[in-house]
C-alpha cells in the first residue's frame, strides 16, 4: 500500500458531492414519509368518523326499512267486523 | 406500546458500534433493528453511487431498495475480510453495472476498450479533488461509466488498489492503469467543457 500515492490536500470534493446526493436521498424519503403519515392521518380521520356516526346511521336505516304500523292486525279487524 | 409488542424492533444501539460488530449481532439475533442502522448509515451512500452510475433519481432509489434486499439476502456471506463499506459498495457496482449493461445505455461496457495502448499523462489529484462540486457532477456525468466508477471508488469510497482489482477481477497494475486512463479522460473532458477554465 505504500507505493499508493497519498492525497496532499485535506478537501475532498467526492466525498463531498456523496454527502449532498445523501441529503437529496434523505430529503426525498423524508417526503415519501411524511406523504405516507399524511395518508395514514386522513384515514384515521375518515375511520373516526365512521365509528362515530356508523351506530346512528344503523338507526337511520332500521328505522328507514322497518315496516308500518300493524297493516295485517288492521285487516283482521276489518275482517271480524 | 410498540416497545412492549416489539422490545427487540426498538433496541438501541450505541452509536460507535462498528458495521463489522453490528451484522454479526444482526446475524447472531436476527434483529432488524441492527440492519435499520446499517440502512441508515449507508443509504444515503448508496443513492449517491446509484445516481452518478445510473443518472436518473427514479431509477436511483428503485435500485437501492434492490441492493439492500441483495445485502440483507447475503448478508451471511460477509466474511469480514475486507471492511464491511467495501463490501455493499461492490455490491453496489457490481449491481449498478448489470443494470447499465442490460438497459444497453453504456457501449463501452460491453467491451473492454484497447484501442489506447499509449501511457496516460498524470493528472494531480488535487485537480480532481479541489474541484468545484457543480463542475466534478457535470463532467461525472459525460465521461464513460466504467470511468466514473473507477474514480468513485478511489476517491469517494477511498478503496485501495488491491481493493479494487479485488472488485473488478483485475491485476493491481490494471487498475493502475485503468485510473490513469480515467482521470486523463475527466481532465479532457474538463476542458472541452470549460474551455476558459484551463
Amino acid at each position: 500500500m505504500a507505493e499508493e500515492k497519498k492525497h496532499t490536500t485535506k478537501k475532498n470534493s467526492f466525498k463531498e458531492l456523496e454527502r449532498l446526493q445523501a441529503e437529496q436521498y434523505k430529503k426525498n424519503t423524508d417526503a415519501v414519509g411524511s406523504r405516507v403519515k399524511g395518508s395514514l392521518g386522513t384515514i384515521g380521520l375518515i375511520s373516526e368518523i365512521v365509528e362515530l356516526y356508523f351506530s346512528r346511521i344503523v338507526d337511520v336505516f332500521l328505522k328507514l326499512s322497518a315496516a308500518p304500523e300493524t297493516p295485517i292486525n288492521n285487516v283482521e279487524k276489518e275482517e271480524e267486523e | 406500546m410498540i416497545n412492549l409488542l416489539f422490545p427487540l424492533l426498538t433496541k438501541d444501539i450505541p452509536k460507535a458500534m462498528s458495521d463489522e460488530d453490528i451484522v454479526k449481532e444482526y446475524l447472531s439475533t436476527q434483529n432488524v433493528a441492527y440492519f435499520d442502522v446499517l440502512y441508515k448509515r449507508y443509504s444515503g451512500k448508496i443513492f449517491g453511487k446509484c445516481i452518478s452510475l445510473l443518472k436518473d433519481e427514479e431509477d436511483a432509489e428503485d435500485s437501492v431498495q434492490e441492493i439492500f434486499m441483495k445485502i440483507l439476502l447475503n448478508m451471511s456471506k460477509f466474511s469480514g475480510k475486507s471492511r464491511f463499506s467495501t463490501w455493499i459498495y461492490s455490491i453496489t457496482y457490481n449491481y449498478c453495472i448489470d443494470r447499465i449493461r442490460r438497459k444497453k445505455k453504456d457501449p463501452s461496457l460491453l467491451v473492454e476498450d484497447l484501442s489506447n495502448h499509449d501511457v496516460p499523462e498524470d493528472v494531480d489529484d488535487v485537480f480532481l479533488l479541489e474541484m468545484e462540486i457543480g463542475r466534478l457532477k457535470v463532467v461525472l456525468d459525460e465521461i464513460p461509466t466504467k470511468d466514473r466508477s473507477i474514480l468513485l471508488m478511489k476517491y469517494q469510497d477511498e478503496m485501495s488498489i488491491k481493493e479494487i482489482g479485488h472488485l473488478l477481477d483485475k491485476s493491481e497494475s490494471a487498475i493502475k492503469m485503468k485510473i490513469k486512463r480515467a482521470k486523463q479522460k475527466f481532465k479532457k473532458v474538463y476542458s472541452e467543457i470549460y474551455k476558459e477554465a484551463v
